[in-house]
C-alpha cells in the first residue's frame, strides 16, 4: 500500500505541473524570531516560549546562550542604568581587519563591546552587574573589556556596593593578541584590590566560560555559580583534540564536572538565579551584629528525634556506661549535624569545593542566618542508610573536605561572620586519595588556622568526634556538646587494639580514656553540655556569640 | 408496507438498494449466480440464494429461479435495479401473475414505452417534442428517403423493438439510405426478432439531457429537475452532473413539463427518466423513458435530498408522493464519475482481476456506491462499473473541484481503471465550462489519453526488480 501513496504522490506532482494555473505559492520564509529548535535536544519552540522560559528548554533542560538583554530582563529589577563610558574601537596591535569585524559586531549586538555594566537592584539589593554576550566577538577578553571591568570594580569600592559579573566568553581576544593576555592580569589584579577592601565580587560562569576569562576574574569570584550544562574550560575541547589528540570523557567540562572537581560553588537553575542572588547579597549585605531569636523561635527549643526510646527515662540515661554512650552516638538514627543546623537556623545556602581538587560531600558548609546574624556554618555528614553512608564515606571526610571548610571559613574571617561548626565524624579518612593528597597537611592547617582565627567561632559536638578529623573543626572559641556525645584520640577499639592487643577490652578502653560529653566537661575540653533533645541550646548559642562578639569588638579596640 | 422484498440485481445497484430497504426495516433476500458467491451484495446479506451459473442468463436473468426464491422466502415484492430484468415486460408480468409486487411500472407500460415507434408516437400525441422523422414504421426504403428529405440529412434509422444501438444507422444521402436500409432490418430482425425500422432526423452533437420522474398510484407525477449525461463514449455515461449548465429557468421548466406529459402519457407509477437531447440551439427533443432506477440517480438524491430507491419502493406499496412538484428544491451542485476495471489507453479493454488494496475517498459530501472491497475478484462475466463516486458542491466548480480532490485521494490496487482518464477529463476546458455535448469525450479522447498515462501503473518488473533479480542469478552463476 505504501508503494501505491508514493506512486499517487509522483502521479499527481506530474499531473500538477500540467494543471496548475497559477503561479505555485511563493514559499515563506519561516519568521527567524518565530521558532527555534534546542541545539539539545531537538525540541522545536517558539521563541515566545523560549522567552517565556528564560531560554531554558522545557524537554532536556538545556540552558541556551543568552545575550545582554535577556540576560538582565531575567536577574535584574526594573529601573537599572548603563554606567560604561561609550565604546570607541581601539586596535593596540594595529591588526588588519579587526576593525570590519569589530564594527559589525558593534552593529549587530545588543551590547557595544563583549562586557556591559549596569548599576541597579537585584531583589531590592543595590548591586553593580557585568553581563559578557558572546554574540560580540564570542565575548573575548580585549582592552575595553578589561578596562570597563576595572572600572566597575573601583565603582563599586567606591560605592561599597557588591559588584557580580556573569561570564561568557570564547577567552582572550586574538586580535589583541598580547594585549588581550595583558588583561588578564589587570583585571585580576583589580578584583584582588577590590576583595582586600572587603568587597564581594559573584562570579557566574555562564555557556561558554573558557580560556583566558576562565585563567582570570571568572574564577576569583568570593563566590562561583554556574548554570546547568554550561562549559567551562580553560583549553577548551577543541584546543585540546587539536595539540595533544586527546578525547575528552562525555561531561567533561560542563558546570557538573566542575563542582564535583571543586571549583565551582553552586549550579544554579536559571528561573532560580535571580532568587539566590538576592539571597546572597543580602546575606552579606546584613547590617544585623548580634543573634537575634524571636520569641517563635524559642517557642521551638526543643527538637523530636525522628526515634524516641520511651522506656528510657532521663535518670536511666545519666547511669549509661562509657561504651553505652559511644554506641549512642554512633546510632545512624541519632540526630545528626545537619538537623542541628536546620533547629538553628534560616536561609541555608550551601557553598561547595576546595577550588584545588574536589568537592566532598562530607564536609558540608555555606552561610546562613543565626536569629537574622549572617554566619558561616561547617558541618559533616555521615548518613543513616547504606546507600547514603557509602557516598558519604561513612561520615570520614578526605583532605579536600577540610580545604573546604577552610576556604569557607576564610571567607568568613573577610566578611567578619561568625562560624559554626557541627561535628559528628569517626575521623578523618583513613585511605591511599586522603595520604596522596596530604591529610596530614590540610588538618595541621585547619588547626593553625581555626585557632587563629579573629571572627567568633563555636563547634558542637552532636554524636562522635574522632581524633584529628574532629578537632580540625573543632579549634574553636566555644565548645559544645550534646550529653550522649563523645570525644576520642581515636575509637575505643583502635585505643584497645593498640594498648592490650585485644579488641574485646573495648568497653574497658572506653571506661578508662575519658570520652564522654561530661568527662570532656570535667577536663575543661568542652565548655558546656547539652541533652540530645537541643533544650536551651539556642539561647546558649545566641547568648555565646553575642558574647563573643562584644569581647571580640573590645579586643580590635 | 412490504416487510421482505427480493432484490434481483447484483453488485453496487442490490446493495444501495438493500441499504435503503435496512434503512425502512425491509428484510431483503439476495440471489446470486456461482461466480459471485464472493461479492459484496451476498456477503453484506443476511439471507442469499445462488440461482446458477456466472452467465447471467442462466443467473441473474433465470426468471424462474428468481420468482421461486421469492415465493419460497416470503418475499412480497420484487426490485429489478437497473439492467437485466429491470426492462423487461414479461418478468414484470409475471411477478404480477404470481402475487407479488414488481417495484416499477407495470408491464405494459414497459411494453408501450419499450417499443421506440410507439413511444415516438405517443410522444407527438402528448405534445412532447420529438426529432422530425417517421409517424410509425417505415415501409421501405423509398418511403424512408422520402421522410429524410423532409427532416433534412443526416437522419437515423432505428430498430423499433431495440436499443442500445443495435440495428441503429447513422444516414447521410439518399445512397447510403437505399445501402443501409435492409442491412439494419436484417440486424434488428436478428437482435430483437422484429426487423421493424423508424426514422428520426439525426441531432448532431447534442446534449443528452434527461428527468428523473416519480409518478405514484394515485396519479401524482412530478420530476426531480434533470441530468446532463453528455460526459459519453460509444454512448456509454461516463461523468454525470446535476443541474445542466445549459438549461435556464424557463427551458428546465419546459423540460419538466414536457417530461411530466410524457409519463402521464402512459399508465406509469415509480420511478422512471424522461431522455432528451438538447441541440446548439437549444431545442430539445425526446428520446426515450427508462422505466427503472438509474445508474446516476444518486446526484438527483445529492441535490434533492430525496432517497429515490426508498420512494420506488413506498409507491410500489401503495403510498403517494412525498412531496409535490412546487416543493422540490434543487441545491448546489453534484456530479457523478463511474469507474470502470478497464484500460482507456487499450482500447478500454475490461481489466477483470483481484482487488488488492484500495482507497476510496471519503469527507465531506462525497458518496460512494460501489461493491469492490480488498480482496474482492472483479469478475469478467458482468459489467466492468465497480464504483461510483458522487460529491455535491455549493457550485459547480466546487463540485467538479471535490471530485477532483477524491480521484486525487482514489487508490485502486491490483486492477487497471478509468480514474486517471475521468481526472484528466475534469481538467479538460469544455468539461470545466460545461459547455462539451455527447461528442466531446470522444472527438478529446486522444488528447486526455496521453495525459491520462501520467495515471498508468509501471510495470510489474519496475515494481519489483529485486524479484527479478533473483530470476536471473541462478543463470549468471
Amino acid at each position: 500500500m505504501k508503494d501505491s501513496f508514493d506512486l499517487r504522490r509522483e502521479q499527481l506532482e506530474k499531473m500538477n505541473k500540467l494543471t496548475r494555473l497559477r503561479a505555485p505559492a511563493k514559499k515563506k520564509e519561516i519568521p527567524a524570531d518565530l521558532f527555534t529548535a534546542c541545539p539539545q535536544c531537538g525540541n522545536y519552540l517558539s521563541n515566545r516560549i523560549w522567552y517565556d522560559n528564560l531560554y531554558v528548554c522545557p524537554n532536556c533542560n538545556k540552558h541556551l546562550r543568552i545575550g545582554v538583554k535577556n540576560r538582565l530582563r531575567i536577574i535584574m529589577d526594573d529601573g537599572y542604568e548603563f554606567i560604561d563610558q561609550p565604546s570607541e574601537f581601539r586596535n593596540p596591535i594595529e591588526f588588519p581587519g579587526y576593525q570590519e569585524k569589530w564594527q559589525k559586531a558593534y552593529e549587530n549586538t545588543d551590547a557595544d563591546e563583549a562586557i556591559v555594566f549596569v548599576k541597579g537592584t537585584i531583589e531590592a539589593e543595590l548591586v553593580i552587574v557585568g553581563v559578557m554576550d558572546t554574540n560580540f566577538l564570542m565575548g573575548s577578553l580585549g582592552s575595553i573589556v578589561g578596562d570597563r571591568i576595572i572600572k566597575a570594580l573601583g565603582r563599586a569600592q567606591e560605592e561599597q556596593l557588591p559588584l557580580i559579573i556573569f561570564t561568557a566568553s570564547g577567552g582572550a581576544r586574538m586580535q589583541e593578541a598580547i594585549i588581550s593576555l595583558m588583561q588578564m592580569r589587570y583585571v585580576s589584579e583589580a578584583v584582588g584590590r577590590f576583595q582586600r577592601a572587603g568587597g564581594l565580587y559573584i562570579s557566574v560562569m555562564t555557556d561558554p566560560t573558557t580560556g583566558g576569562v576562565t585563567a582570570s576574574f571568572a574564577s576569583l569570584g568570593n563566590i562561583i555559580l554556574t548554570e546547568p550544562g554550561t562549559l567551562i574550560a580553560f583549553a577548551g575541547p577543541r584546543v585540546i583534540r587539536d595539540t595533544i589528540r586527546q578525547e575528552l570523557p562525555e561531561g567533561f567540562q560542563t558546570a557538573e564536572h566542575l563542582v564535583e572537581h571543586g571549583f565551582v560553588d553552586r549550579i544554579i537553575e536559571r528561573k532560580n538565579l535571580k532568587e539566590s542572588l538576592g539571597k546572597l547579597l543580602r546575606l552579606h549585605n546584613s547590617k544585623q551584629n548580634k543573634v537575634e531569636y524571636k520569641e517563635e523561635d524559642y517557642q521551638k527549643d526543643k527538637f523530636l528525634p525522628i526515634q524516641t526510646n520511651q522506656e528510657e527515662s532521663a535518670q536511666e540515661s545519666q547511669e549509661l556506661t562509657a561504651f553505652q554512650r559511644v554506641k549512642k552516638a554512633r546510632d545512624p538514627h541519632r540526630i545528626c549535624p545537619r538537623q542541628v543546623l536546620e533547629f538553628l537556623c534560616q536561609d541555608i545556602f550551601e557553598l561547595k569545593g576546595d577550588r584545588l581538587y574536589a568537592d566532598d560531600p562530607t564536609i558540608c558548609g555555606g552561610l546562613a542566618t543565626l536569629g537574622g546574624l549572617p554566619i558561616t556554618f561547617v558541618h559533616t555528614k555521615k548518613g543513616r542508610d547504606l546507600d547514603s553512608q557509602m557516598k558519604l564515606n561513612f561520615g570520614m571526610p578526605h583532605p579536600e573536605g577540610y580545604r573546604k571548610a577552610r576556604r569557607l571559613m576564610q571567607e568568613a574571617e573577610d566578611f567578619g561572620r561568625p562560624i559554626l561548626t557541627i561535628i559528628d565524624t569517626p575521623g578523618a579518612y583513613p585511605g591511599l586519595g586522603s595520604e596522596n593528597r596530604g591529610m596530614g597537611e590540610a588538618l595541621a592547617q585547619n588547626l593553625r588556622f581555626m585557632s587563629s582565627l579573629r571572627t567568633p567561632t563555636i563547634a558542637l559536638i552532636t554524636g562522635e568526634a574522632g581524633s584529628g578529623g574532629a578537632i580540625a573543626l573543632a579549634c574553636s572559641d566555644k565548645l559544645f556538646m550534646l550529653e550522649n556525645a563523645v570525644y576520642t584520640i581515636l575509637s575505643p577499639e583502635g585505643f584497645a587494639t593498640i594498648l592490650w592487643k585485644d579488641v574485646s577490652k573495648v568497653e574497658e578502653a572506653a571506661a578508662n580514656m575519658r570520652l564522654t560529653a561530661q568527662d570532656m566537661f570535667e577536663l575543661n575540653v568542652c565548655d558546656q553540655v547539652f541533652p540530645d533533645d537541643l533544650s536551651g541550646l539556642k539561647q546558649a548559642i545566641a547568648n555565646t556569640f553575642n558574647q563573643l562578639i562584644e569581647e571580640k569588638k573590645e579586643n580590635v579596640k | 408496507m412490504f416487510r421482505k422484498i427480493l432484490i434481483a440485481n447484483r453488485g453496487e445497484i442490490a446493495v444501495r438498494i438493500m441499504r435503503s430497504c435496512r434503512e425502512m426495516g425491509i428484510d431483503t433476500v439476495m440471489v446470486y449466480s456461482t461466480a459471485d458467491s464472493n461479492a459484496l451484495h451476498v456477503q453484506l446479506a443476511s439471507e442469499a440464494y445462488c440461482i446458477g451459473g456466472p452467465l447471467p442468463k442462466d443467473s441473474y436473468l433465470n426468471m424462474q429461479a428468481i420468482l421461486t426464491v421469492a415465493l419460497e422466502t416470503g418475499c412480497e415484492a420484487i426490485h429489478p435495479g437497473y439492467g437485466l430484468l429491470s426492462e423487461n415486460a414479461d418478468f414484470a408480468n409475471m411477478v404480477e401473475e404470481v402475487g407479488l409486487k414488481f417495484i416499477g411500472p407495470c408491464g405494459a407500460t414497459i411494453d408501450a414505452l419499450g417499443d421506440k415507434a410507439n413511444a415516438r408516437r405517443l410522444m407527438i400525441e402528448a405534445d412532447v417534442p420529438v426529432p422530425p422523422g417517421s409517424d410509425g414504421i417505415l415501409p421501405n426504403a423509398e418511403v424512408a428517403i422520402e421522410l429524410a428529405e423532409k427532416a433534412g440529412y443526416p437522419v437515423l434509422i432505428k430498430a423499433a423493438a431495440g436499443g442500445g444501438g443495435r440495428g441503429m444507422r447513422r444516414i447521410d444521402n439518399a445512397e447510403q439510405m437505399i445501402a443501409m436500409f435492409n442491412e439494419a432490418t436484417l440486424e434488428a430482425q436478428n437482435a430483437f426478432g422484429d426487423g421493424s425500422l423508424y426514422l428520426e432526423k439525426l441531432i448532431e452533437n447534442p446534449k443528452h439531457i434527461e428527468f428523473q420522474i416519480l409518478a405514484d398510484q394515485q396519479g401524482n407525477v412530478i420530476h426531480l429537475g434533470d441530468r446532463d449525461c453528455s460526459w459519453q463514449r460509444r454512448r456509454q455515461k461516463v461523468i454525470e452532473e446535476t443541474p445542466c449548465t445549459r438549461l435556464s429557468d424557463q427551458l428546465r421548466n419546459e423540460m419538466g413539463e414536457a417530461a411530466i406529459r410524457a409519463i402521464k402519457a402512459v399508465e406509469y407509477e415509480g420511478a422512471g427518466t424522461v431522455e432528451f437531447v438538447l441541440d446548439k440551439n437549444n431545442k430539445f427533443y425526446f428520446i426515450e423513458v427508462n422505466t427503472r432506477i438509474q445508474v446516476e440517480h444518486p446526484i438527483t438524491e445529492m441535490v434533492t435530498g430525496i432517497d429515490i430507491v426508498r420512494e420506488q419502493i413506498r409507491i410500489a406499496s401503495g403510498a403517494s408522493l412525498p412531496i409535490t412538484q412546487s416543493e422540490m428544491q434543487i441545491r448546489g451542485h453534484a456530479i457523478e464519475c463511474r469507474i470502470n476495471a478497464e484500460k482507456p489507453s487499450d482500447n478500454f479493454r475490461p481489466s477483470p482481476g483481484k482487488i488488492k488494496n484500495y482507497i476510496m475517498p471519503g469527507g465531506r459530501s462525497v458518496r460512494i456506491d460501489s461493491a469492490i472491497y480488498p480482496g474482492y475478484e472483479i469478475s469478467p462475466y458482468y459489467d466492468s462499473m465497480i464504483a461510483k463516486i458522487i460529491v455535491h458542491g455549493n457550485n459547480r466548480s466546487h463540485a467538479i473541484r471535490r471530485m477532483r480532490r477524491c480521484l486525487e485521494e482514489l487508490i485502486i490496487d491490483g486492477v487497471d481503471t478509468n480514474a486517471g482518464l475521468l481526472y484528466v477529463s475534469l481538467f479538460e476546458q469544455s468539461m470545466i465550462r460545461g459547455t462539451y455535448d455527447t461528442s466531446t469525450l470522444e472527438s478529446s479522447l486522444d488528447d486526455l489519453l496521453e495525459y491520462e498515462t501520467i495515471f498508468h501503473l509501471p510495470d510489474s518488473a519496475e515494481l519489483n526488480p529485486e524479484e527479478d533479480n533473483e530470476l536471473v542469478l541462478p543463470e549468471e552463476r
